[in-house]
């Protein structure tokens, strides 16, 4: 077992209790917001699967429950948290959180957020996460409390990106530093995103809130402002992932990237000018987008992936030189000497597999012609879970193994049977993921409780494919499996946090890790990342392929009048 | 942070701009997407005639913007306002209802709405929509919380029919579900859309709302009987 020369956990250590208070309360609360999320994603598949009965009303409550809270509150805690560390530890001479009382104000704003959109749920509305006033024409005031949530979140969020960028900022501007780390960097241009996140918030749910609140007569062009947003909201945990991969592999391996820090700071400027203008394609569907508009949008979402195909061939590619520095040998040999003991390492690990997974399967969606063949279908969710669980929340979570022991003084509980939790989400992902995706391209809705479509009628009577109910099955199944390993990660952490025993589990500097530092093999070949990459394309381009086909046998014909 | 290895001593699967050409390569999904005719070239020797996205036109003289509050303001404004809307499918559904319940549009009943209207409004559509030799049969749909008027239409083979459309409440869907695919459509609020289609072959097929439009969504089908 190597003992760590950690700079996450030293750095983390040696911030002051005032900055490890505030970064506990984001992390606390981003681990109840994942407590809750799950507990709503297992009452919305065991409604949707039939494990029990469950009313319609309550059913679309979870799942609306299920995307505010894990979508919303859990995934922008935990980067609030982790974009103020990052910028705090790996700034050379900030040493701590810059404005630390806007970043409190942020979190209190934050968290009244969370309980204004969440409450709203008790109190009765019937949107969704995606928030769309047209529901609400019976009775705006339903959505006061859900839009009041968002704007506090936007709001919360404005004010704490622009603390992790003071905190970046201060020492240049004190002559302490010449230039950034490329974490530094990172953390900057994440702030950056996070805040036009926010902005793209409030120009989204203000117009609905004062809407409800009887301030305006009508919301024009929601569609529109929700899929900046929302296009914003999927790329910006992304992005934080790609960073989390690159602060952790260098922590539990020791290497740097052997393309420079120039490159990577060159990489994860590209997430700034690719993110905002790709986000054409969440409307494809929509009638009244000119045909001009969906092929160039089409064109554009083709770059989303490159930034993320960068970081990702960055890191592996270091990762592979340095291990052959140490003896690896062989095309795959290499990555045995990882150290998958490690939780963190496992969960890096099978988080790059699950992101490729939905990476292949989220370029088909791109393609515009292919929105009317997928779109809105059980296709959606059943490859995003790959992004947002199987990548993202991952990845998260491996670094909050990591991070909350250095914070409160609390040992890692039972790393053994944490490090084989990833492979276990990953099963269950699997089966979620398969299941949605044959589900989708069968053409099964992806926001339906009830699939029998059962009337009395002889001549309404039609029923739905009986392959629909077992395709739902399979995803149920993958779907507990999912939140059974995700609840014990939940535990782990909630025991780092608040246990009252200190000597329970294993210091998290000890944990298992190797020590590559300075030791690159530069002069070998790397060919693990490209090749991975080779792979990945070929498999989109063979769904794209399978989807066009599938699309060309669907008897109707569109726009031929002339048959 | 460890001093990089200068360019020259590497071997080229390190170098940046190898890493760079690999990010790049996602880019040649292009040409696949030229090759099914789904991208601006004439590459598309995989292309069959039905592939292709729903060319849904709005109405003429319609002002367009979908998912909005704003449209359920809206009292019309264009080629046809919503109470006008559920006026003609009513008559539709009306003149054309079969014993069983179904209906059972005609090009008789097409041309002598066209006729009755003769507003100028079929010229503008006529002008908008595909120019080919046989004219469709006009079919209304209606869609609200939580059904769609008619619920059953029978229809013919390989017979185009355009389908006009409107959500008269919140946002729905009216997918298709026909062959072992969906055809997914979103329909927005007061938002009348119409869109040529041709079943190419026999067979019952599900109408299904697959947009959320509230607590009944899940109950929300209908039915076309293709003969």
């Amino acid at each position: 077992m190597t003992k760590t020369k950690s700079k996450l956990i030293a750095g983390t250590r040696n911030l002051n209790p005032g900055d490890k208070n505030l970064l506990l309360a984001f992390f606390s609360i981003a681990v109840l917001a994942l407590a809750l999320g799950i507990v709503f994603a297992t009452m919305t598949a065991a409604g949707r699967t039939g494990l029990f009965g469950i009313e319609s009303a309550t059913a679309y409550r979870m799942l609306g429950l299920h995307g505010v809270t894990i979508f919303f509150y859990w995934l922008y805690f935990v980067q609030a948290g982790f974009v103020l560390l990052l910028a705090a530890v790996y700034t050379e001479g900030a040493g701590e959180v810059a404005l630390r009382p806007l970043a409190w104000l942020g979190f209190v704003t934050m968290l009244a957020g969370m309980v204004s959109s969440e409450s709203s749920y008790f109190g009765g509305t019937i949107l969704l996460y995606d928030g769309n006033p047209s529901l609400l024409i019976d009775d705006p005031s339903e959505g006061r409390f859900f839009y009041l949530g968002y704007v506090l979140l936007s709001a919360g969020l404005a004010m704490v990106a622009t603390c992790a960028i003071a905190t970046a900022v201060r020492p240049k501007f004190r002559g302490v530093i010449e230039s950034w780390t490329p974490i530094s960097f990172a953390a900057v241009a994440w702030s950056g995103l996070l805040l036009v996140a926010a902005v793209a918030g409030a120009n989204a749910f203000l117009p609905p809130l004062f809407w409800t609140l009887g301030l305006r007569e009508s919301v024009a062009g929601y569609a529109m402002s929700w899929s900046v947003l929302f296009h914003n909201m999927h790329y910006l945990p992304l992005m934080a992932t790609v960073v989390l991969w690159y602060v952790l592999m260098e922590n539990v391996t020791g290497m740097q990237s052997v393309f420079g820090p120039k490159f990577s700071k060159i990489v994860f400027a590209i997430y700034m000018i690719f993110v905002p203008p790709t986000s054409l394609y969440h409307m494809f569907l929509e009638p009244d987008l000119a045909e001009a508009v969906r092929v160039v949008g089409s064109l554009l979402s083709l770059f989303i992936a490159v930034p993320t195909i960068l970081v990702f061939v960055v890191i592996v590619a270091s990762l592979e030189s340095y291990a052959r520095a140490q003896g690896g040998r062989g095309l795959f040999g290499w990555i045995k000497l990882l150290p998958w003991r490690n939780p963190v390492m496992a969960a890096v690990g099978m988080a790059a597999v699950n992101m490729a997974l939905g990476g292949v399967f989220s370029m088909v969606l791109i393609q515009e012609r292919l929105a009317v063949l997928l779109s809105d279908t059980f296709y959606v969710p059943g490859y995003f879970h790959f992004l947002t669980v199987g990548g993202i929340s991952l990845t998260f979570i491996a670094a909050l193994i990591y991070v909350i022991p250095s914070l409160t003084g609390h040992r890692c509980w039972r790393p053994a049977v944490l490090a084989r939790l990833p492979y276990i989400l990953t099963i269950g992902l699997g089966l979620f993921g398969a299941g949605g995706i044959a589900a989708g391209y069968h053409g099964v809705p992806r926001r339906i409780f009830e699939l029998a479509y059962h009337v009395d009628d002889p001549v309404e009577h039609i029923d739905a494919p009986f392959v629909w109910g077992t395709m739902m099955g399979v995803i149920g199944a993958g779907s507990l499996l999912m939140a059974a390993v995700l609840a014990i990660y939940v535990y782990a952490l909630l025991r780092m946090l608040f246990s009252q025993n200190r000597e329970i589990g294993v210091d998290v500097a000890s944990l298992y890790v190797v020590s590559w530092s300075g030791s690159a093999a530069t002069r070998e070949r790397a060919w693990v990342g490209p090749l991975s990459i080779l792979a990945m394309v070929a498999a989109m381009y063979g769904f794209t392929a399978l989807s066009f086909e599938i699309l060309q046998r669907v008897p109707i014909l569109v726009g031929a009048a002339g048959h | 942070m460890a001093e990089a290895a200068k360019p020259e001593s590497r071997h080229f699967t390190l170098r940046p701009g190898f890493a760079v050409f690999v990010g790049l390569f996602v880019l040649t999904l292009y040409f696949l997407w030229a090759a099914y005719g789904a991208a601006p070239t004439s590459l598309s020797f995989l292309a069959e005639e039905s592939a292709g996205p729903a060319p849904v036109t709005p109405m003429a003289g319609m002002d367009v913007q979908s998912a909005s509050v704003e449209n359920m303001a809206q009292d019309g404004g264009g080629a046809m306002t919503p109470d006008e809307f559920e006026e003609i499918t009513l008559k539709f559904v009306e003149d054309l209802s079969l014993p069983d319940g179904s209906v059972q549009p005609t090009r008789e009943w097409t041309e002598a709405m066209e006729a009755a209207r003769g507003d100028g409004a079929q010229e503008e559509m006529d002008a908008a929509g595909p120019a080919d030799a046989e004219e469709p049969i006009d079919v209304y749909l209606m869609a609200m919380r939580f059904s769609y008027e008619p619920r059953v239409l029978r229809l013919d083979r390989n017979v185009p029919y355009r389908f006009r459309m409107m959500s008269m409440d919140v946002n729905h869907g009216a997918s298709i579900r026909a062959g072992f695919a969906g055809h997914i459509m979103r329909r927005p609020a007061m938002v009348l859309t119409e869109m040529v289609m041709t079943f190419s072959e026999r067979g019952e097929f599900m109408i299904y709302c697959t947009v959320y439009c509230g607590a009944g969504h899940d109950q929300m089908k209908g039915k076309i009987i293709v003969e």
